[in-house]
């Protein structure tokens, strides 16, 4: 019977990493797909089982605790990827009786707030129980980022430079466009009745830019574009102008807020590899975007099942793995070495 | 091909001239020259990676071209301390450091790109360094245990018994066999931190990427080597030097292969 428990481990080891090379050419996305299918669930069910037997079967592993470790290690490794995975934590909900809140996506505007999560894999609107509020949304880059002016119309999308004075054929159809003015503050003022535009006290800050675009049969017209007021499209204007900042980002950080019935009970500067954790939720920096809106910040809220079990699996595991090795190889040492 | 002016390719440069001067007084039997040799190429491999981490402002295993010249620099010290855990003394092994020395610092100096490249925020993490410092250190271990593991195969063809004092297969295969024991426990460690470092940044503990399966099968080609010799001891020297070879190509395809090849599209890409 021993004898039997160890070839099937040792089978199953192979066929793993057979099962792993082949994962591997299908791309991360089918692979997941793959690996949580219904033949692999009950590839990964009998392969806990067959550990388990192997841990009950082998006295070696009662006798030796290093090796009892390394085992019981990679037992809660699969224990806890297997109540993680989407059939553990529907049937974890079922049972309990709550909604089933998978990985989902929060898109965020600053100052603003919400409870409703679009779920990653089709896009289905989520109750999480919970809202976040987006404070403060902000980008720091490694150097001072280049604004660009992002140009879109029903002809075609174009990106120009935002320096003052240049003139930039957009195409046959679209004409021409000429940045005339900048501004790091733009103030208007009335004069004669008639505004005009003019640069501010430094003390604040409002960037725009005046473009003058020149349709093909001559036609000028004036737009003003506003950092602040992104993407905003002025009646009658024909083009949508978006200033962008290119240039490598260095971190990205949402000041958020959790709230549970009006109250709140949590908070946090979330960056990447820096996630809010709040009721079996991790919540995380996913992205960011701009729209029509504004600049907005995009969160992933993930439940965290099973996690515990399968980092607490690596630990047993590394222990075990160290001091078993440490000691042969001592061992081997102490006898001579091999020289 | 790529010639290196910069100061961090004049030293790797010169790295290369001392191991290969030390390989050459180890083939001619002076071990005292051919240590200080050692000691030298360490000397000069530490002061490129030094200055190029000062350069690049973070520890320096970022890309292909940082990630061969820790691995170069670093196989010298780890060979001799790797020698001092497993009692290991075989010119067979002090050779093939000087060998795997040359062969993972020519990369570095003339295939890949050393342009310093800025953090993306994912690897500005505190276990960007722990994660693939591990992993270099479990290769290097790794790819000595291959080498001793291919003596051992050379050595199993030969008919003829080995004369006294020469090494025998099954010396070979205990070499390799102790130097996975080395190596295995800080690969699995590089897996776990990835992981642990994944569910942090990423949300997830495992992203089914292709670099994680190859990782994965890279680390369970190992688990079957150790099984393997569990259940067969000594008895099949031939197939145990096989399994770790094995292990070294598996690694050399998650290094590599994965990395350059537009066939495994995935999260690790940065690192090529």
């Amino acid at each position: 019977m021993k004898n039997w428990i160890y070839h099937l481990g040792l089978a199953a080891i192979a066929v793993l990493c057979l099962l792993s090379i082949f994962g591997a050419f299908l791309g991360a996305e089918n692979a997941r797909a793959f690996f949580n299918s219904v033949p692999l669930a009950a590839w990964w069910i009998g392969f806990t089982i067959l550990l388990v037997m192997s841990i009950a079967a082998f006295r070696a592993l009662h006798n030796r605790s290093m090796l009892f470790l390394m085992h019981a290690g990679c037992v809660l490794i699969l224990l806890g990827g297997l109540w993680g995975s989407r059939a553990g934590q529907k049937m974890t909900a079922s049972i309990l009786g709550k909604p089933w809140i998978e990985s989902s996506y929060l898109k965020l505007y600053p100052g603003r707030q919400s409870s409703t999560a679009y779920r990653a894999t089709d896009g289905q609107p989520l109750d999480l129980g919970f809202s976040v509020a987006l404070n403060d949304f902000q980008i720091h880059y490694y150097d001072n980022p280049a604004t660009v002016l992002l140009i879109q119309s029903d002809l075609g999308q174009w990106e120009i430079p935002s320096g003052k004075g240049a003139e930039y054929l957009l195409s046959a159809r679209a004409g021409k466009v000429r940045v005339l003015e900048t501004f790091s503050n733009l103030k208007i003022r009335m004069e004669n009745g008639k505004p005009v535009a003019s640069e501010g006290p430094a003390v604040e800050s409002n960037p725009a830019w005046l473009l003058e675009f020149v349709s093909p049969d001559g036609r000028a017209t004036q737009q003003f574009v506003f950092e602040k007021f992104a993407g905003h499209a002025m009646p009658g204007y024909p083009f949508l102008v978006t200033p962008q900042k290119r240039g490598m980002i260095r971190d990205y950080i949402s000041d958020v807020q959790v709230f549970r019935d009006g109250h709140p009970v949590a908070a946090k500067q979330i960056e990447v590899n820096y996630p809010l954790h709040y009721a079996g939720f991790h919540i995380y920096q996913d992205s960011y975007g701009q729209d029509e809106m504004g600049q907005y910040s995009v969160l992933q809220v993930v439940p965290d099942q099973g996690v515990r079990l399968v980092f607490g699996g690596y630990v047993l595991l590394t222990i075990g793995l160290v001091v078993h090795f440490a000691r042969k190889v001592n061992t081997h040492r102490r006898h001579g070495g091999c020289s | 091909m790529q010639l290196k002016y910069s100061n961090e390719g004049i030293l790797i440069y010169a790295m290369m001239a001392v191991v290969a001067v030390g390989l050459m007084l180890r083939v001619m039997r002076k071990k005292q020259a051919s240590v200080f040799a050692a000691c030298l190429a360490c000397l000069v491999g530490l002061s490129a990676w030094g200055l190029r981490w000062i350069t690049v402002e973070h520890i320096p295993m970022q890309n292909m071209f940082e990630v061969f010249l820790t691995l170069g620099v670093f196989l010298l010290p780890v060979g001799l301390a790797a020698r001092r855990f497993t009692g290991i003394d075989h010119p067979s092994d002090g050779l093939g450091d000087f060998i795997l020395t040359l062969i993972l610092l020519f990369p570095a100096g003339f295939v890949f790109s050393d342009a310093p490249q800025k953090l993306p925020p994912a690897l500005q993490s505190p276990l960007f360094g722990p994660h693939v410092a591990v992993y270099m250190l479990s290769y290097v271990l790794l790819a000595k245990a291959a080498l001793q593991a291919g003596l051992g195969l050379y050595y199993h063809n030969r008919s003829a018994k080995p004369s006294s004092g020469q090494l025998s297969c099954e010396d070979h295969e205990l070499s390799a066999y102790l130097l996975v024991c080395l190596g295995f426990p800080l690969l699995s460690m590089g897996l776990f931190l990835g992981s642990v470092w994944g569910k942090l940044a990423w949300g997830d503990w495992w992203g089914w990427d292709p670099k994680e399966l190859w990782s994965l099968a890279c680390w369970l080609m190992y688990l079957f080597y150790f099984h393997w010799r569990y259940l067969f001891r000594q008895k099949m020297p031939r197939a145990n030097c096989v399994c770790v070879i094995l292990g070294l190509v598996f690694i050399i395809i998650t290094l590599l292969w994965v990395n350059l090849s537009n066939l495994f599209k995935g999260m690790h890409n940065y690192a090529s």
